[in-house]
């Protein structure tokens, strides 16, 4: 797991520094609105539940609803999460990497990520080309599919752009591997993810005042 | 550029391997082999066609729409006061038996299960509210450290949890099945826990003395604190069974219900605003890789390559016991490189078939492995639950947590062995209340 340093200091007045900032300002919109998808989702359940058990009056299409707004969670908060590092990935070997040969292999990563979400744009957007020339709709209500078969060439446009900035960012500290970090997650050891598990369930104050035996873990990094 | 499909196959499993080592994204890495694997088998154009459908065909699926209800869950319990009383009712329930307070503590973080999924994030709370009356009651440091390390553990099986709930759908099989199959190898697990305790601190009082002196009426005050906990319980097992609402549906009622126990017990609004920041990441990871892995899984099936790898598995010269275990090995092992649903995701589309064939249930199957990947969350080279109990206690030195948790580790071995032997402790439970 990683980590986004966030940019400070000498180094983040630059224009890529700043661009950065701001489109990281929109990513945390974005999943944002995810959040509240996810809080809607749970108010729907509720009052589904209630209203159909206690009034016989079941809401008309909820399925349809859920799975519409699935959407939301499922690719509005796609950038925000890969600026932060949590996308599922094995550090095992990178960790043991150091300056130069690890940005050129997070480089290189991120450079098929680039790949890929290309592809994926633009097959994504046939998708959605076809449900709007069809006039596809949910089987229960009729709603119409395309805004939601939309949203993800979208968010995978904003996964791109978070993609060619940590490219830049990783290619950046291949040339000056003493830059200052803009823009790309750091690795973790296990003492960071051990305090963000502990930031999660504590709060903020325990996950400061953490400490672990700095003994073993010199121990473990050879 | 057509080729021969198994070819592709073997060809894609490697490429997918070594692309993971290298750190590229599970979601990213499961994507571009089965896009490049699909292609290989019957072209550009129809190739990236299909894999231009699965974003949105598979997250859109209304049983997956149960995961942000169940994380949210485990997000908002930690507001809601709930491992504090849960502590003290189990201290007052069964603190008089030989090492009270750490039996106490192994119910109360299986009762603490019940609302959330999350191990480490069990530990960690654990690690502040049962380790220092441990310590006060002259618990031995090692016992007191080993037991919320590894009674972290006990989250991913007891419902509601979200890894059992990812197996379910990557192995199509009933999410409701699955999530009340976790419910008695959760409480047997907890079982052999407190048995194993019980046993060393009666042979070894010092370990950990009794605390006695509870009144009757002491007990039954300490029950309603945990009233989120039981109403958890309650919707999702009284749902699944009964069928009056939907998985999707019960977790909305249930974080429903410790939402509002979290606000009476003094949540505030940037507090639920971080929780639900957190789910939502959560989700879109567990999301990404959901669709990224189903990619690959379609590649798979074109390939032919798990219906292969199945026939070479049955054609081997051992019981299938011995492959079982040998199989689970390799679990333990990969668990301590790998966060555990990317291994899942990435290991069951070819190991499952496989398992399926040498006549193993399915449910069986993914109690097992979810156990297997709790046990290396305890286990050295990583061991991060306790790494978490260091993190929170740093006057204990991570040496005594992980001696700590010596005895904890072979009674999940023995858990292990006892649902090998007896496959029943797992299967009963669905198969009674869902037939």
């Amino acid at each position: 797991m990683t980590t986004n340093n966030l940019p400070q200091g000498s180094g983040s007045g630059s224009a890529f520094a700043s661009f950065d900032r701001g489109f990281s300002k929109l990513e945390d919109f974005l999943n944002g609105i995810s959040a509240l998808a996810i809080f809607f989702v749970m108010i729907l359940g509720v009052t589904q539940v209630l209203s159909r058990k206690l009034l016989n009056l079941p809401i008309l299409g909820y399925i349809d609803f859920i799975e519409q707004s699935m959407v939301i969670f499922a690719f509005f908060g796609i950038a925000y999460c890969q600026r932060l590092g949590g996308h599922v990935r094995m550090d095992l070997f990178m960790a043991k990497f150091n300056d130069r040969p690890l940005y050129f292999f997070e480089a290189l990563a991120t450079l098929v990520g680039l790949i890929v979400i290309t592809i994926l744009i633009d097959t994504s957007w046939l998708h959605f080309l076809r449900a709007y020339q069809l006039g596809d709709s949910t089987i229960d209500i009729g709603m119409p599919i395309w805004p939601a078969k939309l949203i993800i060439p979208l968010a995978f446009g904003m996964l791109w752009i978070r993609f060619a900035l940590q490219l830049i960012g990783f290619i950046r500290l291949i040339i000056n591997p003493n830059a200052e970090i803009i823009a790309v997650p750091v690795i973790e050891d296990v003492t960071d993810i051990a305090r963000h598990e502990i930031e999660d369930a504590l709060g903020e104050e325990a996950a400061k005042q953490a400490k672990f035996d700095e003994m073993y873990n010199k121990k473990r990094k050879k | 550029m057509e080729m021969d499909p198994l070819l592709a196959g073997v060809i894609g499993m490697g490429a997918l391997i070594v692309m993971v080592f290298l750190g590229v994204r599970v979601y990213i890495a499961a994507t571009l082999v089965g896009m490049l694997g699909i292609v290989s088998i019957i072209g550009w154009d129809a190739g990236t066609g299909i894999v231009g459908t699965i974003p949105h065909s598979k997250s859109t699926l209304y049983s997956l729409s149960v995961l942000p209800m169940f994380i949210l869950i485990g997000y908002l319990a930690f507001h809601a006061g709930i491992t504090t009383a849960a502590f003290d009712a189990a201290k007052k329930w069964v603190g008089w038996v030989p090492g009270g307070l750490a039996v106490a503590t192994v119910f109360s973080a299986a009762g603490f299960a019940a609302v959330s999924g999350a191990s480490t994030a069990t530990a960690a709370v654990f690690s502040r509210v049962a380790i220092p009356e441990m310590l006060n009651n002259g618990y031995d440091r090692r016992l007191a450290a080993g037991v919320v390390a590894a009674g972290g553990t006990l989250a991913s099986l007891i419902p509601p949890s979200a890894i059992l709930v990812i197996y379910a759908i990557i192995v199509e099989e009933s999410v409701g099945a699955l999530l009340l199959a976790g419910f008695i190898p959760g409480i047997v697990s907890a079982l052999i826990y407190a048995l194993i305790i019980m046993g060393r601190a009666t042979v070894n009082p010092k370990l950990g003395p009794p605390v006695r002196g509870f009144t009757f009426n002491d007990r039954m005050k300490s029950l309603p604190g945990t009233f989120p906990i039981i109403a958890v319980i309650g919707i999702i097992f009284s749902a699944i069974y009964g069928g009056w609402a939907t998985p999707t549906e019960a977790g909305a009622l249930g974080a429903f219900v410790v939402l509002i126990f979290a606000f009476f017990h003094g949540m505030r609004t940037k507090e639920l605003k971080d929780a639900l920041f957190e789910t939502a990441k959560l989700t879109v990871m567990i999301f990404s890789i959901i669709w990224g892995v189903l990619v690959f899984v379609r590649f798979l099936g074109f390939s032919g390559l798990p219906e292969a790898f199945a026939e070479w598995i049955l054609g081997l010269p051992l019981p299938p016991t011995a492959i079982i275990i040998l199989i689970l090995c390799g679990y333990a092992i990969l668990g301590m490189f790998m966060d555990a649903i990317g291994m899942l995701l990435l290991t069951l589309p070819v190991v499952f078939p496989a398992v399926i064939g040498l006549g193993f249930d399915p449910i069986w199957f993914g109690i097992i492995v979810v156990k297997m990947v709790e046990i290396c969350l305890i286990t050295p080279p990583i061991g991060l639950n306790c790494y978490v109990v260091n993190g929170v206690r740093p006057d204990i030195p991570l040496s005594d947590v992980f001696r700590g948790i010596g005895p904890f580790f072979i009674a999940d071995v023995i858990t292990v062995g006892l649902f090998i032997a007896f496959p029943w402790l797992i299967t009963w439970l669905p198969q009674t209340l869902l037939n």
